[in-house]
């Protein structure tokens, strides 16, 4: 048989990325819910958004077991929070830093935040939206992380400079110390004091 | 994805190699999938899938339309999977029964066993390969029986039969082993 | 009258079939390998002219054999061709008797990336092969417990509130 004569094959599985996407909610997710994440996914589709981190989100809430309510309800935050970074990071935004700034808003990092950065940085902003959204995860407030990731920018310091912050800062936090106080006096550029040990 | 099915074959058929790429990330997944049950063994699916890969990057012109370039290759990994079976018959003892002679597929190994999985393969293995095919294509891989005959060129009663016959027969060999 | 070959499967093979769809996927080595030998040759129409030949000639064995040892070549560095990067992940967990990894580079699959016991002192370890990338992760133990990495930092989990963990992986230096 010619393969090249096949015309109506697989419309479902091989007609392209979005017939994929669907094929892993609908095997994972309930009927219902699937069909109420596609709906999400087909807004982000219209809005030129990226799909795949809500997709994964979707997913993720499945593979923890959460009620579907939960599971449709993070991907429409995840959804409002993409849109929201490309207010903030203009149209031309590419996909790594849009999902980027949409979790450091979800982090807790202000809109105009994200807008002061685009303005102080042209190019990809990926980086240092990421480790803003680490600083936060590991317990430095989001207030305080974004005015150390604005003053980084503002700096003109690179990708490096950022992930190695992280890296200390880690560190730091590893040793016993406060992650605000890390953060302080990594920027410094002074190691950070260990508290004394316990007896 | 940032570039339609399409528009990647066009590209690949230039002799972008990224595009290639681009095409083989996407839709390895779906055929080492099948390929691995369809065979008992993720080595022999790596061998077909990259065998499927090769002969679809040198047969792009063929490819009519290229907005199905996944079907069109799906077809190229139906028959190699068919081809490898026989070979792997051909090399293990031929059991006198309607089986295809594939006596043992191989088990993964160790550090990638998983209970259900080894149970799911038992009860697949017990198929003969005809059935285990339009099984995985009709259920698995959610093909239409139209579509499965045009890949395996066997009509459309006959596949209704073998994978009625292939639900029967999992049905028995699963009873009381998986939770739905 | 129905036709029986459009009846729902029975309760077990339903399940089955779910299970099948979430079959572990081949690793991403894979295509490395295929443009390993695409690399050696020019573009699809000067292949035609070789015809199948080419391909038909190297018997299943031999082809594996030899991209593998391509394969080899190019990872022990822990770098492979187009960026992706060899990761390792380690968990002590002596009391488990199954951990899996679960995470953005597999489909929060919890089946799908299993650890290997690496000794009776409890230490679990899996290599995957990722690209340049942020990910978000889990360790799942005997299919109930999440645990994050305590080698990697911790990431936020606003949704679900399970201890989750994120690994960068970074583009090879210029």
């Amino acid at each position: 048989m010619n393969p090249a004569r096949l015309l109506l094959l697989a419309p479902i599985l091989f007609a392209g990325p979005l017939a994929a996407q669907d094929a892993r909610l609908e095997a994972r997710l309930a009927p219902e819910t699937a069909r109420e994440v596609r709906l999400l996914l087909d807004s982000a589709r219209h809005a030129a958004l990226p799909t795949e981190p809500l997709v994964q989100k979707a997913l993720e809430g499945q593979s923890k077991n959460a009620p579907p309510p939960r599971i449709v309800g993070a991907v429409r935050l995840l959804l409002g929070a993409l849109r929201d970074a490309r207010l903030a990071l203009g149209d031309d935004s590419p996909e790594p830093e849009l999902i980027a700034g949409a979790n450091a808003l979800r982090a807790g990092a202000p809109p105009a935040t994200l807008s002061a950065l685009r303005r102080q940085r042209g190019r990809e902003l990926t980086v240092p939206l990421s480790v803003l959204t680490d600083l936060v995860a590991r317990g430095v407030g989001a207030a305080a992380a974004s005015r150390a990731v604005s003053t980084m920018v503002g700096d003109g310091l690179a990708d490096r400079d950022f992930l190695l912050l992280r890296t200390q800062v880690e560190q730091d936090i590893r040793t016993g110390v406060a992650p605000g106080s890390a953060l302080d006096h990594r920027l410094s550029g002074l190691p950070a004091a260990a508290p004394p040990r316990q007896p | 994805m940032g570039h339609t099915i399409a528009a990647l074959v066009a590209k690949a058929r230039s002799g972008d190699l990224n595009a290639f790429e681009a095409l083989m990330v996407h839709f390895r997944p779906p055929f080492g999938r099948y390929a691995w049950q369809m065979l008992g063994s993720r080595e022999e699916a790596e061998e077909v899938v990259q065998d499927t890969f090769l002969r679809a990057y040198r047969g792009l012109a063929s490819c009519r339309e290229p907005e199905r370039f996944g079907a069109w290759a799906f077809s190229i990994l139906v028959n190699r999977c068919r081809s490898r079976r026989r070979i792997l018959s051909r090399r293990n003892r031929f059991r006198a029964d309607d089986h295809d002679g594939v006596e043992s597929l191989s088990v993964p190994s160790r550090e990638e066993d998983h209970e259900l999985r080894e149970t799911i393969e038992r009860a697949l293995a017990l198929l003969p390969a005809e059935q285990r095919e339009a099984f995985l294509l009709k259920h698995v891989e959610g093909l239409s029986y139209g579509e499965i005959a045009e890949i395996t060129g066997t009509r459309i009663p006959a596949l209704k039969m073998r994978v009625l016959r292939a639900c029967e027969t999992l049905r028995i060999s699963l009873r009381g082993e998986l939770h739905a | 009258m129905r036709d029986p070959s459009e009846s729902e499967p029975a309760p077990e093979v339903r399940r089955a079939i779910e299970l099948l769809r979430e079959w572990p996927e081949l690793g991403s080595g894979l295509e490395q390998r295929v443009l390993a030998r695409l690399r050696d040759a020019g573009p699809p129409a000067d292949r035609h002219r070789r015809g199948w030949g080419l391909v038909a000639a190297i018997s299943g064995l031999a082809l594996a054999a030899s991209l593998a040892a391509i394969a080899m070549i190019r990872l022990p560095s822990g770098r492979g061709p187009q960026g992706a990067s060899e990761i390792r992940f380690t968990l002590s967990a002596v009391e488990a008797s199954r951990v899996t990894l679960v995470g953005d580079f597999n489909d929060w699959n919890p089946t799908r990336t299993p650890l290997r016991r690496m000794s009776a002192t409890g230490e679990w370890s899996v290599t995957l092969p990722l690209r340049p990338g942020r990910y978000r992760f889990s360790f799942l133990l005997d299919g109930r417990t999440w645990q994050s990495d305590p080698q990697r930092p911790a990431a936020l989990d606003p949704d679900f509130g399970t201890p989750t963990s994120v690994i960068t992986v970074e583009h090879s230096a210029l």
